[in-house]
């Protein structure tokens, strides 16, 4: 596999295939933790974080645990298990040995456990890579890992900075909160869709 | 025996999934959280969804 497959990888999984804009996965904090860039951001980092370790790791397990004892019909609630002890195990470190990293990321991490889509981009990984190139296509599930995160990093900060301006706009009385926030997100998925079909 | 074990791996494996997680809870919980970072947390928490990343403060 070249470097171009890669690039393409995450092009395609952070703009054109956006994990917020066009799969709708990961709802919860983009409309939650939204609301500051300084939240937003947090988030963002620590879901890449999360999401490119529990890529590897699911595609490992699928790829040389449960495909060769026959074993598949129990990815879900395996992915569901290793993500949830990955963020515990993540959590525990960075409070023992990376102070600041768990001051900027540690608050977030719960919430990881419980955002669908990390565990989106784990069944994706094995339903489109391993379907095609098998065990060889890890570092392909982990640059696409990268991409999705990076891609909901992005929309969930411009998100937020749209959400600060509103703050302060003249927005008639029965748009104000959450009703303007769900049509910038329309609006935003909508921009996104002029995206499909660059590659 | 070998026969029990494949028959049964997928439970076997489910269940040292679930032990893994009650590990990691447990010693999640017990490491202690940096006195520095106890601020941001309390000043985060709210008692509607009691979710520290949570912006729909009360």
């Amino acid at each position: 596999m070249t470097w171009t497959v890669f690039a393409v990888a995450i092009f395609n999984a952070m703009l054109i295939n956006n994990v917020i804009l066009k799969q709708f996965l990961g709802i919860c904090p983009f409309l939650g933790v939204s609301k500051k860039s300084s939240s937003a951001v947090g988030m963002g980092a620590a879901v890449t974080f999360v999401m490119v370790i529990a890529s590897f790791v699911t595609y490992a397990i699928y790829s040389y645990v449960l495909v060769p004892y026959g074993i598949e019909y129990i990815s879900t609630i395996a992915f569901i298990l290793v993500i949830a002890s990955l963020v515990q195990l993540v959590e525990m470190i960075l409070k023992k040995f990376s102070k600041p990293l768990y001051k900027s990321l540690g608050i977030y991490l719960p919430l990881i456990t419980t955002n669908c889509a990390i565990l989106g981009v784990a069944e994706g990984n094995i339903s489109n890579i391993y379907t095609n190139y098998g065990s060889s296509g890890m570092w392909l599930a982990v640059f696409t890992a990268l991409g999705t995160a990076l891609g909901f990093t992005l929309i969930i900060f411009a998100f937020s900075s749209v959400r600060e301006k509103l703050e302060s706009s003249n927005v008639p009385d029965a748009w104000k909160g959450v009703p303007i926030s769900l049509v910038v997100a329309g609006i935003m998925s909508i921009a996104f869709l002029g995206l499909q079909g660059i590659l | 025996m070998l026969e029990f074990f494949t028959r049964y791996l997928g439970i076997f494996i489910v269940a040292g999934l679930i032990a893994l997680y009650i590990i990691t809870y447990t010693l999640n919980k017990k490491t202690p959280i940096p006195e520095e970072c106890l601020e941001d947390i309390d000043k985060a928490a709210c008692s509607g969804c009691h979710n520290f990343a949570c912006a729909h403060k009360g």
